[in-house]
């Protein structure tokens, strides 16, 4: 079994690495007939990689699609917010106890529009992580959360959340100060708010953490993420699978999205046969690039 | 024959009250009176905090002829008060008035800690109220800048109530939708920030600014652990969660601007039409 999706990438790599040379050797070439035989092979060989990409992508098992919603470069919630907001200012209190870094909240302007932004944040090194809690929200982070709605609401200002937590913080701080509460907490929020939501799952949606601030009236996947009803380094690894849990009955009325039951990933095959997610957004599978 | 020599102060020269260093006034002018040095913020009078938050000439005072009576008989009130008003011009330590930032109108309350302290007396209450009663009104964001040591115990009871009446006047904003930025600067206490400054929607505060309920030697005696070294200061205050940001004062005007803007979006949309 795989530990990293850098290990089914490596033959792209190595073939990626051929195209630039390639590419290289063709820039200097000053033959005509050379050059565009080089191009000719160049082409082949992106071709021989795109082929790749898409039938090993086809076939990813849901531990690879776990590795890959945590594949390290994809684009974190700031990452989004850089690229496709402006005027991002980010607020800190939960006016109750403490700052909680795993969430990143404010108003931000989405195509010229007041917005609230909301989203868990990962971190891209050790220090990062550790500042980040590894995107693992404790109250604090869904309280400020909370305190965020209730402005979008006040301000008429629409809500997006990105998702992109393993799970909620399970320390016993986090116990003594409430998490479940403040999950909780935060779902009532959503649910009362008269203005639009849109949550997107960018990377890993695990379990309550990620549905305490995903209740939305449009929740989109990004491709070959995933979401989950517990963290999976909690399910058995040894066999590659997820095992199988009840899927929970969805909410009486309205058209916000049912709950999270089993693991949803997403991708080309096995897109929303739950009927969870409103849409998934696909992209290229090698999507480790920002837009 | 005096054993040192007075000597009279350079005017062209000040002492920053962080590292003591020796600036240049029109340097220290120029930075907006934050240390080049060491990057302490000063505290500004009200006129200086105006020059630098909003547009040119585009502050106007209001409820300017609003003063405190001594209804308490306090001992010396009566000539401390004009003392104060003599010494800075004001009538009581807090003005309010409406003026622009990038063009777009605000309603605005600036607390002046060198007239008493900042304390919030039966005046001060009531023109914090009325600042955010304009917004109301006016429908436009409230901006205020908080810096005051408490209520002022010169008016006893009426100083508690200013409490009661500033909330209320907070709620009804929230009823109407206008937005509320508080900004903390140096300092922000007790009576102050346990009313209508902590709950703005939008909390900044900037730099080092002293913020907290009780003073610290009252804190010291009720705790028994030691007390943190940066304890009450906005730094403290941030990780406490009681703020949303720390801003710096060349960033304060573009971040307020930018804030009203996006949670005002509705009523500057509303004042074109
Ligand atoms: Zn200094």
């Amino acid at each position: 079994m795989a530990n990293s999706w850098k290990e089914w990438e490596k033959p792209v790599l190595d073939l990626e690495e051929g195209v630039t040379k390639l590419k290289a050797l063709a820039d200097k070439e000053t033959d005509a007939i050379k050059r565009e035989a080089l191009e000719t092979r160049i082409e082949e060989f992106e071709k021989r990689i795109e082929n790749f990409l898409d039938v090993r992508y086809s076939r990813l098992g849901p531990w690879e699609q776990v590795l890959l919603a945590r594949a390290d470069p994809r684009p974190y919630t700031l990452d989004y917010i850089q690229s496709l907001f402006t005027d991002f200012t980010e607020l800190d209190g939960d006016r109750r106890y403490g700052a909680d870094h795993a969430i990143v909240a404010g108003p931000a302007r989405f195509n010229g529009q007041s917005v609230i932004v909301v989203g868990h944040q990962k971190g891209r090194n050790i220090q990062e992580r550790a500042h980040r809690n590894f995107a693992m929200a404790k109250p604090e982070g869904y309280r400020k959360a909370i305190r965020m709605f209730e402005m979008a609401e006040r301000f008429r200002m629409p809500v997006i959340t990105f998702i992109d937590t393993p799970a909620a913080d399970p320390g016993v701080e986090s116990e003594s100060r409430g998490i479940s509460e403040a999950i909780a907490a935060s779902m009532l929020k959503m649910f009362e708010l008269t203005v639009p939501i849109v949550s997107v799952v960018i990377g890993e949606g695990g379990s309550g953490g990620a549905i305490g601030i995903a209740i939305a009236n449009r929740v989109l996947m990004q491709e070959h993420s995933v979401y989950s009803v517990i963290p999976p380094k909690d399910a058995p690894q040894s066999s590659g699978a997820i095992p199988p849990k009840k899927p929970k009955p969805p909410p009486p009325s309205n058209s916000l999205p049912t709950l999270p039951s089993n693991l949803g990933s997403s991708n080309k095959s096995s897109k929303n046969h739950l009927g969870v997610l409103t849409e998934i957004r696909l992209r290229r599978p090698k999507l480790f690039v920002m837009p | 024959m005096p054993l040192r020599k007075a000597q009279a102060p350079n005017p062209n020269f000040i002492q920053c009250k962080g590292c003591k260093k020796t600036l240049f006034v029109a340097d220290f002018e120029a930075n907006l009176r934050v240390c080049p040095n060491c990057d302490h913020h000063h505290r500004l009078t009200w006129q200086q905090r105006v020059e630098v938050t909003f547009d040119i000439n585009s502050f106007t005072e209001l409820d300017a002829e609003l003063y405190s009576g001594d209804p308490l008989q306090f001992p010396e009130y009566e000539e401390k008060y004009l003392q104060a008003q003599t010494k800075s011009g004001m009538k009581d330590s807090l003005v309010n008035g409406t003026g622009t930032i990038d063009g777009q109108l605000i309603s605005a309350a600036i607390a002046d800690f060198h007239f008493m302290g900042g304390s919030m007396g039966s005046v001060n209450g009531e023109k914090v109220a009325r600042a955010l009663e304009r917004g109301v009104e006016l429908r436009c964001p409230v901006v205020i800048f908080c810096a005051s040591g408490g209520a002022r115990m010169q008016e006893g009871l009426l100083s508690l109530m200013q409490m009661a009446k500033t909330t209320a006047a907070v709620d009804k904003c929230r009823q109407n939708g206008i937005p509320y930025i508080a900004v903390f600067t140096d300092p922000t206490m007790a009576g102050v920030l346990a009313s209508y400054a902590s709950i703005a929607d939008i909390i900044l505060a900037e730099p080092k600014a002293l913020i907290g309920f009780a003073g610290a030697r009252v804190s010291a005696q009720a705790q028994v652990l030691k007390i943190p070294d940066d304890f009450q200061t906005a730094e403290f205050v941030l990780r406490s969660g009681m703020l949303d940001r720390i801003v710096h004062r060349k960033e304060m005007k573009a971040t307020l601007g930018n804030l009203c803007s996006m949670l005002g979006h509705r009523l500057t949309a509303g004042a074109k039409s």
